[in-house]
């Protein structure tokens, strides 16, 4: 399982990318993508409002898909239906079956009764 | 928003039993409005790089009176003012679909979500309307007359359809499935009393002011454009601010999202950062690489608390390479 952040915002890019270069900071690229090395993360410009961060796997997992080697979520209408129903609240959140799953076995494992239970 | 605050209505009507036999429809419609809401995103910087590249024509003649080509400077000027003309034309197209689409799901939808409705037809009309008068504003310096015709003909058949949508305002009635009957205009917003309504009721009249912009030169008129649209975008975020209403995933975050996702969890950091006991529970949560992460961008410029609006983190799986 690998896990990214996508942050949208005004972002000072410009700025950002000149203390890059006056730093000397080398970012390592992925196509056309330069990641930028971040407290133990990698960070990416998706554009001017738009960055993606996370570990190197998670990253590479992303861009593939943004750059068309791996499937996007377009394709996942189980989650991109469920996700037009909530998108506009302040916080939500979309699992698929599997994620639902592990979220009950995470949540109910906590909980004596669960744990003496075999299934 | 307009077509968020539609999409949001479909989308909670659309697989619920009372609305079974409309699930093709509303799901046409989440499918169009999404659709739109990315292009009327993509229109704001499409018109702000038009508006940029008036000023610089306007600004290269104002800077080169007399030696340069005054024929040329005139052209691009033009040039630039058509395009101008051009992306705010397809705003209002846009956000008259919009419209359209909204009036259709007063009757497939369910009637406790008809403020919502109410509100995007509003809305919808505001931008027809506001962008209507920013083609009008800009055919007046046209000196391409032929182009001027042709626009002010495709222009009128959006401006009727924008008038229409006053039908959605309610006064106790459903909102109407006779979106394009004909109606004489109504005052729609300007009869409401909320601070917000003013606002944009405000923006209306001085959009809608051709007699004044008549006394300026084609260069004040811009920066004016660029007060007005100054107000306008204030008044819109004072509505977020107050509504709660989110902004959904961008074009650029949902295209890095894999096909095998199995969580996705976004929060509107503005929100948030307003919370006190939000943002302590943030403090206590927040995990190690997180923060070294958050202390890294803040040296490099990047301040999460004044540049971040939204915040999307997305779990997936990766196939198992052979």
């Amino acid at each position: 399982m690998k896990i990214v952040g996508v942050g949208q915002g005004p972002f000072p890019m410009k700025a950002f990318l000149k203390k890059m270069v006056k730093d000397k900071v080398r970012p390592m690229k992925i196509r056309d993508a330069l990641l930028y090395p971040m407290g133990g993360m990698q960070m990416t410009f998706l554009d001017d409002s738009t960055i993606l961060f996370g570990d190197n796997s998670a990253m590479h997992g992303a861009l593939d898909a943004r750059d068309g080697l791996a499937q996007r979520l377009d394709s996942n209408p189980q989650v991109s239906d469920l996700m037009s129903s909530v998108d506009s609240n302040p916080i939500w959140s979309v699992l698929d079956q599997e994620g639902t799953q592990n979220m009950m076995r995470s949540t109910l494992a906590k909980q004596p009764s669960w744990r003496t239970m075999k299934l | 928003m307009a077509a968020g605050l539609a999409q949001m209505v479909a989308g909670m009507s659309r697989g619920k039993k009372a609305y079974l036999q409309y699930e093709a429809q509303l799901s046409e419609a989440i499918a169009s409005l999404s659709s739109l809401r990315e292009e009327l995103k993509a229109s704001i910087d499409a018109d702000a790089e038009a508006y940029n590249q008036v000023m610089k024509a306007y600004k290269a003649a104002r800077e080169n009176p007399e030696g340069g080509n005054a024929a040329s400077s005139g052209a691009a000027i033009d040039a630039a003012l058509k395009q101008a003309t051009l992306v705010p034309l397809a705003v209002a197209e846009r956000a008259a679909e919009v419209g359209r689409i909204a009036a259709s799901l007063g009757a497939v939808s369910n009637p406790n979500m008809k403020s919502d409705l109410t509100t995007a037809g509003a809305l919808a009309r505001a931008a027809v309307e506001g962008a209507l008068a920013n083609v009008e504003i800009n055919l007046e310096s046209l000196k391409d007359q032929g182009f001027a015709a042709d626009v002010r003909k495709r222009a009128g058949g959006r401006e009727a359809i924008g008038r229409h949508f006053c039908l959605f305002r309610g006064r106790g009635t459903q909102p109407s499935t006779q979106a394009f009957g004909h109606v004489p205009r109504c005052p729609s917003v300007l009869t409401s009393s909320s601070p917000f309504q003013r606002t944009i009721v405000q923006e209306q009249v001085t959009l809608s002011v051709p007699s004044a912009s008549k006394f300026l030169s084609p260069y004040k008129r811009f920066v004016m454009r660029k007060f007005v649209r100054s107000t306008v975008a204030f008044s819109l975020v004072w509505l977020l601010a107050a509504s709660g209403w989110s902004l959904p995933m961008g074009t650029a975050a949902r295209s890095v999202v894999p096909m095998d996702v199995q969580q996705i969890i976004s929060v509107d950091y503005r929100a948030v950062h307003n919370s006190p006991p939000a943002m302590a529970l943030r403090n206590k949560l927040l995990p190690e690489n997180l923060k070294a992460f958050e202390t890294a961008l803040k040296s490099a410029g990047i301040d999460p608390d004044r540049d971040l609006d939204q915040l999307t983190f997305v779990s997936f799986r990766v196939p198992k390479k052979a």
